[in-house]
């Protein structure tokens, strides 16, 4: 009995899997966010067509290796300029599982452009995060396209980061906007642990995408597609990208002159 | 459907008074607890409650409230809840409520339809209880009828858990308790269920009348499963009276 409660108690509390000694090994997001801005501005993507497509993962808890990334390498065409991870990029945090895709970006030849999830932050993960994959806020245009990473790995932006973050919608100069973070902010089943924690931030958010124009508010955590249009904002949900050796689905975004688009793909 | 069981739920839990062939023993209870929350992402918020408890000495009861936001000058909250505690003198019941949370600054209200079971021992002077139910929440994101509950134009549906767990002691001919309570809800909002709170609460009979309240607690805003890394520090801070 005490094993079958220790179990629950378990489960419940490390979310999508089972991390029970990484849990008190985390780091604050106001850290996070202060070593990001000294790490410098993320260059922005010149030279793209008047159409190209980007592709859209999430949660690939990568622990060793991950075999859907090999099997996405033969989806990418020519069109697909980036790719947009939404954090649990790794299972516990590890500083060869960061190596590890960073190795995939090479073998797929297209940038990367990294969010962290709570998974990401097991273990001081951060400090391995930082140095391989860089920053965990940042912001860049792809053409008249706005890309914003917001770190949400802790279920809060913190303070600075949401002062950060209204700053840089205010400051935004294109037509169309995309901000892409780890957790979710709609429960999708009864028990579901993490997500983003306090409701009334997340009415907040919303409110701001909305008078900022944001398009499209792309996360993960779930490991379930879920896509809800609420006043002109599109909250989508990728799939889990996490190997269990039944492949995985992903999702294309196309932009063009008619702004977003979107395809759920499987490998 | 929605229509349905929200009316169902806010006029039959009002009207949902058992007839009773002897008289019994009425209590009629007003609570007056403000609540302090110091945030750490948004800003700090100070809400003025005012609840009003009616109950029977054979369990029934029926409470609501309503609460003002001094920060934002909008009234966040209110509810309506019927329940019925020691039903057939076992420690279990059960609850229903409706409750509705205005977060008018942003343009949305939340309601939720909140479906509860609890049980509630003493032993000694010890006392315990705990609550386990399902939150449906229903968000309202429609700015000219933030009040309008059975109106939802682009509804977002969910179902969460919501809990309480409390334990404590009595000293002083019972005049005096202090307990600890662990959960992701008031009486005026059921939050997500990682939006779990520990508090440390303690009560003063000052006579058969009137009861102060002193209750601090943290609730975690930010965690990395339990590894929370941000807390609001929440004190609820007043009193009730028995009329």
């Amino acid at each position: 009995m005490k094993k079958f409660i220790l179990i629950i108690v378990v489960c419940l509390t490390t979310g999508c899997t089972i991390d029970l000694l990484g849990l008190f090994g985390s780091s604050d997001v106001d850290l996070r966010f202060m070593e990001s801005r000294e790490m410098g501005e993320i260059p922005d993507i010149v030279g793209l067509p008047d159409e190209f497509s980007f592709i859209i993962i999430a949660d690939l808890h990568i622990r060793g290796s991950n075999r859907n990334m090999t099997l996405l390498k033969d989806k990418i065409t020519d069109n697909d300029r980036f790719v947009l991870l939404a954090g649990d990029l790794t299972q516990c945090g590890y500083e060869e599982d960061f190596i590890t895709l960073t190795n995939y970006e090479r073998e797929l030849g297209i940038p990367f452009y990294y969010t962290l999830g709570n998974h990401d932050v097991y273990f001081g993960g951060w400090e391995y995060a930082k140095r391989i994959i860089g920053q965990s806020s940042y912001t860049f245009a792809a053409g008249n396209l706005r890309i914003i990473s917001i770190d949400s790995a802790n279920g809060t932006l913190g303070a600075l980061q949401l002062q950060w973050l209204e700053n840089v919608l205010d400051k935004m100069t294109e037509d169309y906007c995309l901000i892409f973070t780890h957790f979710h902010f709609f429960n999708s089943h009864l028990l579901e642990f993490q997500q983003y924690t306090d409701i009334e931030e997340i009415y907040y958010l919303m409110h701001l995408f909305e008078r900022s124009g944001v398009d499209w508010v792309v996360m993960g955590h779930s490991h379930k597609h879920d896509a809800r249009l609420v006043n002109g904002v599109l909250y989508l949900v990728s799939d889990a990208f996490v190997d269990k050796g039944r492949g995985g689905k992903y999702i294309r975004a196309t932009f063009g002159e008619n702004g977003l688009s979107y395809k759920v793909l499987e490998l | 459907m929605i229509k349905k069981v929200l009316f169902a739920v806010l006029f039959g839990s009002v009207f949902a008074v058992p007839v009773f062939s002897s008289p019994v023993e009425i209590m009629h209870r007003i609570t007056f607890l403000p609540r302090l929350n110091l945030n750490r992402t948004l800003p700090n918020r100070f809400s003025l409650p005012l609840q009003y408890t009616f109950e029977m000495k054979n369990g029934f009861f029926a409470d609501t409230g309503i609460s003002f936001e001094t920060t934002t000058g909008y009234i966040r909250g209110y509810y309506f809840r019927a329940g019925w505690n020691n039903i057939v003198s076992t420690p279990f019941g059960g609850s229903l409520q409706f409750a509705g949370t205005q977060y008018a600054e942003y343009e949305r209200s939340v309601n939720s339809i909140i479906i509860a079971g609890n049980g509630n021992f003493e032993w000694n002077r010890y006392f315990a209880g705990f609550e386990i139910g399902v939150n449906f929440r229903f968000l309202n994101i429609d700015s000219d009828r933030l009040w309008n509950i059975f109106y939802y134009p682009d509804i977002s549906r969910e179902a969460i858990l919501c809990y309480y767990g409390v334990f404590g002691m009595k000293f002083f001919d019972e005049r005096y308790r202090v307990f600890i309570r662990f959960d992701n809800r008031d009486d005026f909002l059921a939050g997500n269920l990682g939006h779990y709170g520990f508090f440390f609460g303690q009560e003063f009979d000052i006579n058969s009348r009137f009861t102060v309240k002193l209750i601090p607690g943290f609730r975690q805003s930010g965690s990395v499963a339990l590894a929370a890394t941000y807390y609001q520090a929440i004190i609820y801070f007043g009193g009730e009276i028995r009329l």
